[in-house]
């Protein structure tokens, strides 16, 4: 990987971010004009732009971010191509985190994003554990175990949403069908969004070459300087931050982590010391490229849906593409 | 020039997988900048020796020393700058080119974050055209044969310019023209000061080359020394079939009835 390489790939990613942010912040029930919105803040074009679209453009950028690099970070990790926060029950263990922690009356937003962590370890941890066999995680038992857990959880939301107060259920559940929409009376989520995410992220990404090493296998990477366990335990940890934090806010985006992986690998090659921060960046366009169609899409419909019907609606014909291919005898 | 290598030796050393003791006790000095070579019938322990001296996987008990040093002492990286390893590895899940893969070899010495200067790109270079790779290149590894993927193991591990290198099979994919080549790559590291020490199949291969021989059978060491000491009656023993030695080169014989049938 050369600094040249590097640069030139990562600007022009950052080229179509700036066009999708673009498109996000103009893309809405008013037509907005940012002359008016400069001249004077209270105008309804700034009041729209600064409490509206801007803060949804930045969840939507740092929602994208987490969601495509953890994608590709878990893939190394785990040396399967097919690895994703919502088809491992990552993503379902933070809703399922952030939910019970909603609802039990704690409904501060600052502790939602930790039930949302604590969701996400906890999952993390019992797929990695129940799907490993003599220190080997096996591709498929990873992705059973993931799908039983999503069912699970989506059990025991159900539950919580018979019992709990219809006010918060109604709070709560709508939040975690995967919308980037911020409520104005919640100031403090956005900063704890960034924060966690960032810190999540920053430590998650520290030292892409490892995930290099670990692609051929524990001994392989320890003969190269690589401690497998640690650098697994570390990223564990991390990436249960970013996208616990995430998922608190934003609910279930699903299968952005699969599809963009797989989309910036085919142009960037596996290096992940490009590739992680290319798919942060990618990831961001196509979640605020997806909720700006989603908005289009209002009109029409009559209804805004959430953005997670469609990555979803996207990534689950990927999935089985993908698995497809893998049964005909392409590795896993 | 080169680094020299280290001496290494293993005192106390076992090794057990659940109920199986894989390496019992073992104690045994390997020399500086020579090459040994690890013998013994399948089963015996050679690739568990292996990559407990390396520290790949930790002993159950006992102790490697690299030079005197513990090598339980030393980080992983910093292991990864002594020694470099060949042995059986996963196929890579992504799909990397040859080039790609050699060059991580550099990762020891350029961190976790760093990225490759050109004279690691030269030196990968060159370590592929030392094991005649250099027309694969930029192929991806997935369609290579055993013996390719074989050789950019090779290629990778020389790339990590360590002092001592060790070795599980790396000939066994090769046809004869390549495994003398390998094995004339690696006199002249040790020539240059290196260690090597290699697990190895061939018995006349090892006779050729070895300055050391570790002799190893249902992980009890059998004979530690070198290569001349090496009589046909020990190693009709240890294989379990008879043998004769002319020269370098060892003829084994498929097992009589009455004697040294493996039981």
């Amino acid at each position: 990987m050369t600094r040249r390489r590097l640069a030139s790939v990562l600007a022009a990613m950052t080229a179509l971010l700036a066009a999708a942010a673009a498109l996000s912040l103009f893309t809405g029930e008013l037509d907005l004009s940012v002359a008016r919105a400069w001249a004077d803040p209270e105008s309804l074009d700034g009041r729209v732009l600064l409490d509206h679209r801007l803060p949804r453009t930045l969840l939507g950028l740092i929602t994208g971010a987490v969601l495509g690099a953890a994608g590709a970070i878990l893939q190394g990790l785990l040396r399967n191509a097919l690895a994703d926060p919502f088809v491992l029950g990552v993503s379902g263990g933070a809703a399922l985190g952030s939910a019970v922690v909603g609802l039990t009356g704690l409904a501060a937003f600052i502790v939602e994003p930790i039930g949302g962590f604590l969701g996400a370890l906890v999952a993390l941890a019992l797929v990695t554990r129940i799907a490993s066999h003599q220190g080997r995680i096996s591709p498929l038992r990873m992705l059973l175990v993931g799908v039983v857990f999503n069912s699970f959880a989506g059990a025991l939301l159900m539950v919580l949403q018979a019992i709990g107060d219809a006010d918060a259920v109604q709070r709560v559940l709508l939040r975690l069908m995967g919308s980037l929409s911020v409520d104005p009376s919640r100031p403090l989520l956005l900063p704890t969004v960034a924060i966690g995410a960032t810190l999540g992220l920053g430590l998650a990404m520290s030292r892409p070459r490892a995930l290099d090493l670990l692609a051929f296998g524990d001994r392989t990477a320890r003969s190269l300087g690589v401690e497998p366990e640690q650098v697994r335990k570390r990223a564990f940890v991390a990436l249960s931050v970013a996208i616990g934090v995430v998922v608190a806010a934003t609910g279930l985006i699903g299968f952005v982590g699969l599809i963009v992986p797989h989309a910036v690998r085919t142009l960037t090659g596996p290096d992940h010391r490009l590739m992680v921060p290319a798919c942060a960046l990618a990831g961001a366009a196509l979640v605020l490229t997806a909720d700006a169609s989603v908005r289009m899409l209002a009109g029409p419909l009559g209804t805004e849906l959430p953005v997670g019907v469609l990555t979803t609606g996207l990534g689950g014909p990927l999935f089985l593409l993908l698995m497809g291919r893998a049964a005909r005898g392409a590795r896993t | 020039m080169r680094r020299p290598g280290d001496t290494i030796t293993a005192r106390g050393l076992s090794v057990e997988i659940g109920q199986a003791r894989l390496l019992n006790e073992l104690n045994f000095a390997l020399p500086a900048g020579e090459l040994t070579v690890i013998l013994g019938p399948n089963g015996a322990g050679k690739t568990t020796l292996l990559r407990a001296l390396g520290g790949l996987d930790a002993p159950t008990s006992g102790e490697v020393l690299w030079s005197d040093q513990p090598w339980s002492g030393l980080s992983t990286m910093e292991r990864a700058l002594r020694v470099a390893h060949i042995g059986q590895e996963a196929p890579p899940p992504f799909p990397w080119t040859v080039f790609e893969l050699v060059l991580m070899g550099r990762a020891p010495h350029l961190g976790l974050r760093g990225l490759e200067r050109e004279e690691d790109r030269a030196r990968a270079s060159a370590c592929l055209e030392a094991v005649e790779l250099s027309a694969l290149k930029n192929r991806q590894v997935e369609g290579l044969s055993a013996g390719e993927m074989q050789r950019v193991s090779w290629a990778r591990a020389l790339c990590q310019d360590t002092p001592t290198l060790l070795l599980d099979e790396p000939v066994s994919h090769q046809d004869p023209r390549h495994a003398l080549a390998l094995m004339e790559l690696l006199r002249g590291l040790v020539v240059q000061g290196s260690t090597v020490v290699a697990v190895l199949h061939d018995v006349s291969l090892a006779l050729r080359y070895a300055d050391h021989v570790l002799l190893l059978r249902q992980g009890q060491m059998v004979h530690s020394g070198p290569a001349h000491g090496l009589t046909p009656e020990l190693l009709s023993e240890v294989y379990g079939t008879p043998c004769r030695r002319e020269g370098d080169s060892v003829r084994f014989e498929p097992p009589s009835d009455d004697a040294g049938r493996p039981s």
